[in-house]
């Protein structure tokens, strides 16, 4: 199955001077062949190699063997003690600790990174840049180019549309909501944890033209693949599996560049000449935000436990149950419209949850039911550090932080 | 123990289509038509052969590969002296005769001004870009057979790729 329309999706850009001259010899005319001729010479010269002797004995004397077996052991045992002398300070763990040194001491990086969604060929490519101070540049070459600059705390700032020339402005969120940009690098975080030594060596072949050899190392759940030069010792790629956007991703990171000056303006959150300004969605004040979501988790649990006979469901964000539950009214795979809007609702509760800590909202919903009237389902803190409280009832109301359920 | 009769004429025919994909030149085709044939039966020696064509392919285009090294390496990447007209000449012959007479000379341009370009890419990433793009193995099957993730053949062909455009740019 030729994937090529898959390659060039990966930039989406018209045929351009290689695709034609793959083109080109894709639909050369092959003369007929191999000849009579060609495939007699061919099979001659098959059966001259095969009738050719491959092995021979060597004889000699058992006590000369015995006499050269000794001292080649003791030539062997001090060539090798010599040998792991001499390793030591090259060995391959020491090859692995000074890789993850080269990423710790880091102060400021550049590499590319290459995307392969589970069942998808084509790659996501993008060029990313670290500043000393945290902020991230993103370019995604393609259609585009799209640029997205990134804040100290991860969140996206400024996004450079250049096919439309369009800026998206983002203004700054609290710093200890969760957001994609902090996400985006969690491997950098995890990977600077790793110890010295590897978990496995994977050995010595060759990759883009380079001697590399490969490390396998493990910090929590994320297992990394490392490729360093196997003559200067420089990293020249890493490998690991993420989720994007709930898809098993497999994400590679080269062109390593570590300390390089890398010019403020690369992260600056300007908006460049020659860009319209279109506002963002995510401008939205949090406290607009948050006032919607209060009405989305009421309206999807209304939904939700008409249709499971008073139940609230186990969680809010564990869309399997509702969607088991919601399928069984589908026919022919359409769902109403009742269905469709709940499911609307179900669909602006993560944005909601997400744009808090953790630690100031709780669902509270699981084993109960809507019996349960003066039970608090949910509860969360509000910007103004007041909490409210949604109830088996689906009323909600303002309380106390003493009324807060007890964990 | 390998009835190679039947290997050389079963598989024959697409070991020729791969060769001539790549180098577009009788004697260097048939050369390189025997020297897989010797290759594979090198393999065959050491281990048991599960995919004829799949090995076949590889292996013819490892020995087209050298030989466009070895050919830009004596004729040079530009198009002159004897190697590279009797190249043309072959490519003539082999261009599609539908297309008219500038649509041919472009064509032939190309194909020529690839097989240079493809000889100063590394082995393995030329290798992969070519089974890939010529002779339409999937990532899946690249990954398989070279020992490496689905992502490490796209990043290889990636990579290939945009060297190949460069080095096409420079030689205009």
């Amino acid at each position: 199955m030729n994937e090529q329309a898959n390659d060039r999706s990966e930039n989406e850009m018209p045929p351009d001077l290689l695709d034609k001259a793959i083109a080109s010899i894709q639909r050369q005319t092959v003369p007929a062949g191999p000849s009579p001729r060609l495939i007699a010479d061919t099979l001659a010269a098959l059966d001259e190699i095969e009738q050719a002797p491959t092995t021979f004995l060597l004889l000699i004397a058992r006590t000369r063997v015995m006499k050269i077996t000794a001292t080649a052991a003791a030539l062997l045992l001090m060539a090798s003690i010599a040998t792991l002398l001499i390793l030591a300070a090259r060995s391959p763990s020491s090859a692995f600790g000074q890789a993850i040194k080269q990423v710790r001491e880091a102060r400021s990086m550049s590499y590319s990174q290459f995307m392969k969604m589970d069942g998808r060929d084509e790659l996501i490519v993008t060029k990313n840049f670290i500043a000393e101070d945290g902020r991230r540049r993103s370019e995604q070459p393609g259609a585009g180019p799209v640029t997205t600059i990134f804040d100290t705390n991860g969140f996206v700032r400024l996004v450079l549309i250049e096919p439309t020339k369009t800026a998206l402005v983002r203004e700054a969120r609290h710093e200890h909501a969760i957001n994609a940009g902090q996400m985006f690098l969690e491997w950098l975080e995890r990977l600077k944890k790793l110890g010295d030594i590897p978990d496995k060596e994977l050995g010595q072949m060759e990759r883009d033209g380079r001697r590399v050899t490969g490390f396998v190392a493990t910090q929590g759940d994320r297992t990394f693949t490392l490729w360093v030069d196997s003559t200067t010792g420089d990293l020249v790629s890493i490998e690991h599996d993420s989720l994007v956007n709930d898809k098993p991703t497999h994400i590679t990171m080269t062109d390593f560049r570590f300390n390089e000056r890398l010019d403020d303006s690369l992260f600056s959150f300007e908006v460049p000449a020659g860009f319209r300004v279109r506002e963002s969605a995510a401008k939205r004040p949090v406290r607009d935000l948050l006032g919607d979501g209060e009405k989305h988790i009421i309206e999807a649990l209304r939904g939700y436990t008409k249709r499971a006979g008073g139940k609230f469901p186990t969680s809010l964000t564990n869309w399997g149950l509702w969607a088991v539950l919601f399928s069984k009214d589908a026919q022919d795979d359409v769902l109403d419209p009742e269905v469709e809007r709940v499911m609307g609702h179900l669909g602006a509760i993560l944005p909601f949850l997400v744009a808090m800590p953790k630690e100031n909202y709780a669902y509270r919903g699981n084993g109960k039911t809507v019996d349960d009237r003066d039970e608090i389902i949910f509860w969360y803190k509000t910007p103004d550090g007041t909490y409210r409280a949604i109830y088996g009832d689906l009323s909600a109301k303002g309380i106390s932080a003493e009324s807060l359920p007890k964990k | 123990m390998v009835d190679w009769d039947a290997v050389v004429r079963d598989h024959g025919p697409a070991v020729w289509s791969c060769l001539w994909r790549l180098l577009s030149d009788r004697s260097d085709v048939e050369d390189c038509f025997q020297d897989t044939f010797v290759a594979a039966l090198k393999v065959a020696r050491r281990e048991s052969v599960e995919s004829w064509p799949a090995l076949l392919c590889r292996l013819a285009t490892a020995r087209a590969l050298d030989r466009l090294r070895k050919r830009y390496r004596q004729g040079g990447c530009r198009r002159s002296g004897d190697d590279q007209v009797i190249a043309q000449d072959r490519l003539a012959e082999a261009i599609s005769t539908h297309a008219g007479p500038e649509e041919h000379a472009v064509a032939m341009e190309l194909v020529v001004r690839l097989h240079a370009a493809l000889a100063q890419l590394p082995d393995r990433q030329a290798e992969v870009f070519c089974l890939h793009t010529i002779s339409d193995w999937t990532y899946r099957e690249l990954g398989e057979w070279m020992q490496m993730a689905d992502s490490a053949v796209g990043v290889t062909i990636h990579r290939a790729r945009q060297r190949l455009r460069t080095l096409l740019d420079e030689s205009r």
